[in-house]
C-alpha cells in the first residue's frame, strides 16, 4: 500500500511540478489512493516515503497561546480542493457498482422508506431564529429587511439546504440521535446549516443586481436602481455574517471549504452570464455549471459537517458525504431543468421556460439537440430571435430528450444512494435516501 | 523649526509654543524628550541584531513563489483543533475622541525628524504584492480573471494598507524571540495581499453602490464591466481571500479579518441610514463610528493580525491594533478635509463629493457647531437646492475645517505613541514617518 501510495504521489508530483507556485485552486492533484479511502499527499517533502500516518503537531510559531486546550491533532491532507466535479463522474460511465443496501431509486413507486420523514425528522432542530437571523428581522433598516425578506421567503418552506447539513450531521455522527443533539458539536454543524443558507441566499440576491443597460432598456423606474443598492448591500451583509459565523466554527478546513463553494457559486454565476457559443452545446459544461451553481454548495456543507463531526478531511465518512452532496445536487438541479421546461404545461398549456428567457440551454435541449441539428444554432445564439423558444421547446418534444433527463437525474440520484449507504445505519440515512426519492420526484 | 513646513503643522507649532508661554515648559518637555526619541537617520539601522536578523532571513525567503511553497506545504502538516477564546468583540469598543484635545508636536517634530521612507523600506516586498494577488485571483474563465485582476492591473492606488502591515510586521517581529519562522514571514506576507485583496473587494461594490465612473484615475470597475460582472467580481476576491486566509492556519486571524469584513459592510449600511437625530456630539459619535467601520477596522485589524502571525504577545498586538484604528481615522478625517479643500486628484478644486452625496463629515459637523443652521442642511442631506453650496461657504468661514485636520492630527499622533511602545526598529520610525504621511499629504 505503502509504494503503491508513493508511485502515485511521485506521479502527483511529477504533474504538480508544472503548477509550482500557482495557487490556482482547480489545477492541483489531490490523489485518492488505489486501496480506497484516499492518500494523504505530502507534496513539498524531500521524501516522499516519510511516513504518511505520523502526526506531527504543527509548528507553532506562536509565543503565547492563551488557554489553548489541544483537543485532537488530525493529519490535514493538502487542501488543494480540486472540484468535485474533476474527482467524481458527471456521465454515466459503465455499470454501477453494487452497494450493500441495494437501495434502487425508481420514481414511479414510493420513497424507500415510507415511515421517514426527512424534513419533520430536523423541524425542530432548525432553529427558526438563530441570533444572526433576529437582527434581521427586527429591524426596520431597509436593507437588512430586504436580506431577511429573502431569507425567509422559500418556495416550499423547508429550508432544503439546512435540513440536509442536519441529516448529514446525524448520519456521520457515531452517536444516537439523543446525545447527540445537545452536544457543542452538533450546534456547530446548527450554525453551518445556517451558513450554507446565508451563502445560498447572498448569491441570489447578488444575482437579482441589475446592470444599467437593462433598467434603461426595460425603463425601470429610478427606485428600482435604488434597489440595486440594496440588494448588493444585502447579499454582502448576509456574506459577512456568514464568515464570521464560519470563522468561529474554529476550524480552519471548514473555512476553506465553504470559501471555495462561493468562489464557486461565482464561478457558475459567470459561466452562465459568458460563456463562448460553442460551449453552450456541450454536455459537460452544462453539467460543470451545474456543479458550479448548485451542487458544490451542498456538496461543500456535506463535506464540513462531516469534518465538524469530528473525521479526517480523507476519511471514508467525508467522502462519502461529499459524494452523496456532490451527486445530489446534481440531480437536484437537473430536475430543476427538466421542471422548466415541463412543469405549468398540463396547467398553463405552455411551460415557464424561464431558462430559456435567460438564454441557457439545459440538458433536455442538449439532449435533444444532439438528434436535431436545427436547435443547434437557436442555442448557440441564445433563443435571443423571436420564436426561437417556442421552435426549440417543439423540437424537444419530438425526441427522447426529457425522458432522457430524467434518466441522468435519476443516475445521480442513484449514485447518491449509493454513496449514503457507505455511511453507519440509522434514521437520518434513511432520511438522506427518501430525500434523493423527494428530488426526483417533486413537481415544484 | 525653520524648515518647509505646511500650514497646518506650522498651526500645531505654533499652539505647541503657544502652551509654553500659557502654561509654562510642560508641553514643550515633552515634546522635546520626544523628539529624543526618535534617533537620527542611519542610528537605527543595526539598532536591534534581531531585527537585522529578520530583515535578512525575510530578503532571502520571500518570493511570491516561495509563499506559496511555504504555506501549501505547511498545510500539509498536521493541524488540530483548539478551544480558541474569540476575541472581544468591537461593538462595544469606545473610540474615545476628545475633541477637546490639541496636537501635542509630536506630529511637527516626526515632520522635522528624518525617518525612514516607509514607501522605500518595503519596496521589494511592494513590487511583488500585486503580483502574488492577481496570481491568487486565477481562474479559467478570462472575463471573470479580467475583472477580479482589474485594480491590480491598473497600478493606482496608494497602497498605504499593505505597506501598513509589511511595516508593522516587520517591527514587530524585531521584539519577538525566537525570530518567527519562515512559514510566519511568509503568512505575514500574504495577510498584506489578503488585506489589499478585501480592500479591493470593498471598492468593487461601493462603486456599484455609488454608481460611480472612475477610480484611481481609470474607469471604474462597473463601468468597465458592468453592474453584475463588478458584483461578482468583488464576490469572488472575497472567497479567495477568504480561502488564502484559511491557508495561514490560525484560527485568530481568519476571526479578526472576518470581522473586517462585516465591518465593511455595517459601516455601508450606518451610512444608508436615515439622518440620525439630535446635533453635535450624537452626529459625531455616528461618524466616527462609521468611519472605524469602514475606514479603521480593516486597518486595526490587519495590523493586529500581522502582529499576531508574528508570534507577538498581547500587548504588542494592542499596540499594533491601536495605530491601525488611529490611522484609520486620521486618514478618513484628511480625506474629508481635502474633499473640501481641494486635493490633487481634483486639480485642487473642492471636489465637494460628501456634500453632493448628503453626507456629513467631520469638518461640517464640526462647523456646525459655530453655525447652527448646518443642522437642518445636514438633517435634510443636502437636498435642496443651493444647499451644497451654502454648506461649504459656512464651512470654510467657520474653524471647521482646521479643527477637523487637528483632530486628524492628535490621532496621528497617538498612532505615533502606540508605534513607539513597540521595540526599536527602522520599521517603527517608519511607521511613525507613515502616521505623519497620512496628516500630511494632498492627494
Amino acid at each position: 500500500m505503502k509504494t503503491t501510495l508513493c508511485t502515485l504521489g511521485a506521479c502527483a508530483l511529477a504533474s504538480a511540478g508544472s503548477n509550482e507556485g500557482r495557487l490556482a485552486v482547480p489545477q492541483t492533484a489531490f490523489v485518492r489512493g488505489a486501496g480506497g479511502g484516499g492518500a494523504a499527499l505530502l507534496r513539498h517533502r524531500s521524501s516522499s516515503s516519510s511516513s504518511l500516518c505520523s502526526t506531527r503537531l504543527q509548528h507553532r510559531c506562536r509565543s503565547t497561546r492563551s488557554a489553548a486546550t489541544v483537543r485532537r491533532s488530525t493529519v490535514v491532507a493538502t487542501l488543494d480542493l480540486k472540484p468535485a466535479f474533476s474527482v467524481y463522474a458527471t456521465l454515466p460511465v459503465g455499470s454501477r457498482a453494487q452497494s450493500e443496501e441495494g437501495v434502487e431509486l425508481d420514481a414511479s413507486k414510493p420513497a424507500p422508506f415510507p415511515s421517514i420523514d426527512a424534513f419533520e425528522m430536523v423541524k425542530e432542530d432548525l432553529a427558526p431564529f438563530t441570533d444572526s437571523i433576529k437582527e434581521l428581522v427586527d429591524t426596520q433598516h431597509p436593507v437588512l429587511s430586504m436580506a431577511a425578506k429573502h431569507f425567509f421567503e422559500r418556495r416550499h418552506g423547508k429550508r432544503f439546504r439546512p435540513t440536509i447539513v442536519c441529516l448529514m450531521s446525524r448520519a456521520v455522527s457515531e452517536q444516537p440521535y439523543e446525545t447527540l443533539r445537545t452536544s457543542q458539536q452538533y450546534k456547530r454543524q446548527g450554525q453551518l446549516g445556517t451558513i450554507t443558507e446565508m451563502i445560498h441566499v447572498a448569491s441570489l440576491i447578488h444575482d437579482d443586481v441589475l446592470d444599467e443597460a437593462e433598467t434603461r432598456r426595460g425603463g425601470l423606474a429610478v427606485h428600482k436602481l435604488y434597489s440595486n443598492k440594496v440588494a448588493v448591500l444585502a447579499g454582502d451583509y448576509l456574506l459577512a455574517r456568514a464568515s464570521v459565523l464560519l470563522a468561529r466554527l474554529n476550524n480552519v478546513q471548514v473555512v476553506e471549504i465553504m470559501a471555495t463553494a462561493l468562489d464557486s457559486l461565482v464561478q457558475g454565476e459567470i459561466m452562465q452570464l459568458q460563456s463562448a457559443p460553442e460551449d453552450l452545446l456541450d454536455m459537460s459544461h452544462y453539467l460543470k455549471k451545474s456543479y458550479y451553481k448548485t451542487a458544490s454548495l451542498i456538496c461543500s456543507a456535506c463535506k464540513s459537517a462531516a469534518l465538524l463531526g469530528g473525521h479526517d478531511f480523507d476519511s471514508d465518512l467525508a467522502v462519502a458525504a461529499e459524494e452523496y452532496g456532490y451527486h445530489m445536487g446534481l440531480a437536484f438541479q437537473i430536475v430543476d431543468d427538466i421542471l422548466d421546461v415541463t412543469a405549468g404545461a398540463e396547467v398553463l398549456g405552455k411551460p415557464a421556460m424561464a431558462d430559456m428567457s435567460l438564454g441557457l440551454a439545459t440538458a433536455p435541449l442538449l439532449y435533444a439537440a444532439e438528434e436535431v441539428k436545427e436547435l443547434r444554432p437557436l442555442i448557440k445564439r441564445r433563443f435571443k430571435e423571436p420564436g426561437d423558444k417556442e421552435a426549440a421547446f417543439a423540437y424537444v418534444l419530438k425526441t427522447d430528450a426529457i425522458a432522457r433527463s430524467r434518466a441522468l437525474a435519476l443516475w445521480h440520484a442513484q449514485r447518491a444512494v449509493d454513496a449514503a449507504a457507505r455511511l453507519p445505519p440509522s434514521p437520518a440515512r434513511q432520511a438522506l435516501i427518501n430525500v434523493c426519492h423527494t428530488v426526483l420526484t417533486r413537481n415544484k | 523649526m525653520r524648515s518647509a513646513v505646511t500650514c497646518s503643522t506650522r498651526t500645531a507649532v505654533r499652539r505647541c509654543c503657544r502652551h509654553v508661554t500659557q502654561r509654562g515648559q510642560q508641553r514643550c518637555e515633552a515634546h522635546r524628550s520626544w523628539a529624543e526619541q526618535i534617533p537620527a537617520a542611519g542610528a537605527c539601522r543595526s539598532s536591534s541584531f534581531l531585527a537585522d536578523a529578520v530583515r535578512d532571513s525575510v530578503k532571502e525567503a520571500l518570493t511570491s513563489r516561495s509563499i506559496n511553497h511555504i504555506i501549501n506545504g505547511e498545510a500539509s502538516k498536521p493541524a488540530s483543533l483548539v478551544d480558541v477564546p474569540t476575541l472581544q468583540s468591537c461593538d462595544d469598543f469606545v473610540y474615545d475622541i476628545d475633541l477637546e484635545r490639541q496636537p501635542s508636536g509630536k506630529f511637527a517634530a516626526a515632520l522635522e525628524a528624518r525617518l525612514p521612507d516607509p514607501f522605500r523600506l518595503v519596496a521589494s516586498d511592494m513590487k511583488t504584492l500585486s503580483d502574488g494577488c492577481k496570481e491568487l485571483l486565477g481562474t479559467d474563465h478570462p472575463v471573470l480573471q479580467s475583472a477580479a485582476q482589474y485594480f491590480f492591473d491598473v497600478d493606482g492606488g496608494k497602497k498605504v494598507r499593505p505597506v501598513m502591515v509589511l511595516l508593522m510586521s516587520r517591527a514587530c517581529n524585531a521584539s519577538c524571540a525566537p525570530p518567527p519562522a519562515p512559514f510566519a514571514l511568509a503568512c505575514q506576507r500574504r495577510l498584506a495581499e489578503i488585506t489589499e485583496m478585501i480592500h479591493t473587494a470593498s471598492l468593487f461594490h461601493d462603486d456599484v453602490i455609488d454608481k460611480a465612473d472612475t477610480r484611481r484615475g481609470a474607469p471604474s470597475a462597473n463601468r468597465a464591466f458592468g453592474n453584475k460582472l463588478a458584483i461578482l467580481a468583488g464576490d469572488f476576491l472575497l472567497a479567495r481571500a477568504s480561502v488564502s486566509l484559511s491557508r495561514l492556519r490560525s484560527v485568530e486571524t481568519v476571526e479578526l479579518l472576518s470581522t473586517v469584513i462585516e465591518h465593511l459592510v455595517k459601516g455601508e449600511v450606518l451610512q444608508m441610514r436615515p439622518h440620525v437625530d439630535g446635533a453635535g456630539t450624537r452626529a459625531f459619535e455616528y461618524y466616527v463610528h462609521k468611519t472605524y467601520y469602514k475606514t479603521g477596522s480593516l486597518m486595526a485589524n490587519s495590523c493586529q493580525a500581522a502582529a499576531l502571525l508574528g508570534g507577538s504577545p498581547a500587548a504588542v498586538q494592542r499596540d499594533a491594533h491601536e495605530y491601525g484604528k488611529r490611522v484609520g481615522l486620521a486618514f478618513q478625517l484628511i480625506d474629508d478635509v481635502l474633499d473640501f479643500e481641494g486635493s490633487d486628484a481634483s486639480l485642487g478644486k473642492p471636489a465637494l463629493n460628501d456634500l453632493k452625496e448628503g453626507l456629513a463629515t467631520a469638518p461640517v459637523l464640526l462647523a456646525a457647531e459655530e453655525h447652527p443652521a448646518l443642522l437642518d442642511m445636514v438633517a435634510r442631506k443636502f437636498g435642496r437646492d443651493g444647499d451644497a453650496a451654502a454648506a461649504h461657504e459656512l464651512v470654510l468661514r467657520s474653524d471647521g475645517i482646521a479643527r477637523a485636520r487637528d483632530l486628524a492630527i492628535v490621532q496621528a499622533e497617538l498612532a505615533m505613541d502606540a508605534a513607539t511602545r513597540l521595540a526599536p526598529s527602522e520599521e517603527r520610525d517608519a511607521l511613525v514617518a507613515l502616521a505623519a504621511r497620512v496628516v500630511d499629504r494632498r492627494r
